[in-house]
């Protein structure tokens, strides 16, 4: 059987157990042929009992088939758990919504240090730390 | 008009922040790129507060377009063709051939739902029903009940088995409406009940119910199910990733069924649980 060959890759960040052919799914993945409602399924059972948003990088194939794996959290939301809050702050320049040790953040940017754009752990730090300011949390020392 | 899709160009290092504050405004999920998230929200979601936060972002770049529902299947339909399953000829309309003899032709336009035949939690389902129906008394006279058809599939399958009363529920309304085109182009309007909603709604005495769903879902209808059944029932699960299903043979177990036979592939397992005893 001839090996099948690689074709693309897509991301998508969605709720853990909520996947549905609505956008994004719909659109990034019919536009290669996948089928839409077994990626749904496959994902929902994965991330049953997960809580928030687990991302999925979806590789796809030149038969149309697909596999997946799921991704670390967004840094986003490991700090609003970090810091006990909801959700990050309209005006972070202004109001405040929380705060995290800076022992937390390095605990996250290790956690998120595979899925960042970061060459070491100083980088993931700076990236985990400007999401924080940019949520309204302060982080201390 | 449905949703609406923003496209937010950045530069390196913002995507989390982005993607935080997107997620934090009521988008319902995402899809990266190179430098770029295109992010979708509800039409009913107000986002002036989105375009008011990326409009204050240095060097954040974003466009916004509304985006209506479209068939977003259209590709993968193309490639959809016809499937040989548990005596069964699977044919999408547009591709149909010939069964072979012995063979019963079920027609199915998977539209906007889950059971197109080609999920193997679906073709374990499918087998394990062919091996109860097969050769069995009183078939004419049996009561199914298929939770969450989807397409109706399953069904429709157990309709052309021989299953005498078959009664599907779906709650999320789209798959019912697939599962109504999929009755009318087997002929089979009239003759299965689909109803919208859960097994509240689909009243008792089944000897056999089928719920292809997922761990959650079956942990949590498990009792229901059980007094859904008739002395002597069975409940086909499926949809269990492996490592799930011991829970659901408890919560089988405490509710008065025992694991009768069970089935794995790709990862994903099957299983039939019953014959519920009568209690004394």
């Amino acid at each position: 059987m001839p090996k099948k060959e690689l074709t693309g890759f897509v991301k998508l960040q969605l709720t853990a157990g909520k996947a549905n052919p609505a956008p994004p799914v719909g659109p990034a993945l019919g536009q290669h042929g996948v089928n839409i409602m077994q990626f749904c399924k496959d994902y929902n059972a994965q991330t049953q009992g997960m809580e928030g948003v687990v991302p999925a990088l979806i590789s796809i194939y030149s038969d149309r088939t697909f596999t997946f794996v799921l991704k670390t959290p967004p840094a986003s939301e490991m700090l609003k758990k970090a810091a006990g809050v909801v959700k990050g702050s309209g005006k972070p320049n202004k109001d405040k919504v929380g705060k995290v040790t800076s022992a937390q953040v390095k605990e996250i940017a290790q956690t998120k240090m595979q899925d960042l754009n970061a060459v070491d752990i100083e980088g993931a730090i700076k990236i985990v730390e400007g999401t924080a300011r940019s949520m309204g949390i302060e982080v201390s020392a | 008009m449905k949703w609406r899709e923003f496209t937010v160009w950045f530069p390196e290092g913002f995507r989390e922040s982005i993607t935080g504050m997107l997620f934090d405004a009521g988008c319902i999920g995402t899809q990266d790129e190179d430098g770029l998230v295109r992010a979708y929200f509800d039409e009913s979601v107000p986002v002036q507060g989105v375009v008011d936060s990326l409009s204050g972002i240095q060097g954040v770049t974003f466009e916004v377009s509304d985006m209506d529902d479209q068939d977003w299947y259209a590709s993968w339909k193309e490639q959809f063709g016809p499937m040989r399953a548990s005596g069964l000829l699977i044919c999408p309309p547009w591709n149909v051939v010939d069964p072979a003899p012995g063979e019963k032709l079920l027609m199915l336009d998977p539209g906007q739902a889950f059971g197109a035949g080609d999920h193997v939690t679906t073709m374990m389902v499918l087998g394990m029903l062919h091996d109860w129906a097969q050769g069995r008394d009183g078939l004419a006279e049996a009561r199914l009940l298929d939770l969450g058809t989807g397409t109706g599939i399953l069904a429709i399958a157990a309709h052309m088995y021989g299953v005498g009363d078959v009664t599907a529920v779906d709650n999320v309304v789209p798959a019912i409406e697939t599962a109504g085109r999929n009755l009318s182009l087997n002929g089979l309007v009239g003759s299965i009940k689909m109803l919208p909603g859960s097994i509240g709604e689909a009243g008792k005495g089944y000897d056999i119910i089928l719920a292809n769903i997922f761990q959650e879902v079956l942990l949590d209808l498990m009792p229901d199910m059980v007094a859904a059944l008739k002395p002597g029932g069975v409940v086909i699960v499926s949809g269990l990733l492996e490592g799930q299903e011991d829970a659901v043979f408890a919560a089988a177990e405490k509710a008065g069924l025992r694991l009768a036979s069970k089935k794995s592939d790709c990862g994903w397992v099957s299983a039939s649980l019953g014959p519920l005893v009568a209690k004394q």
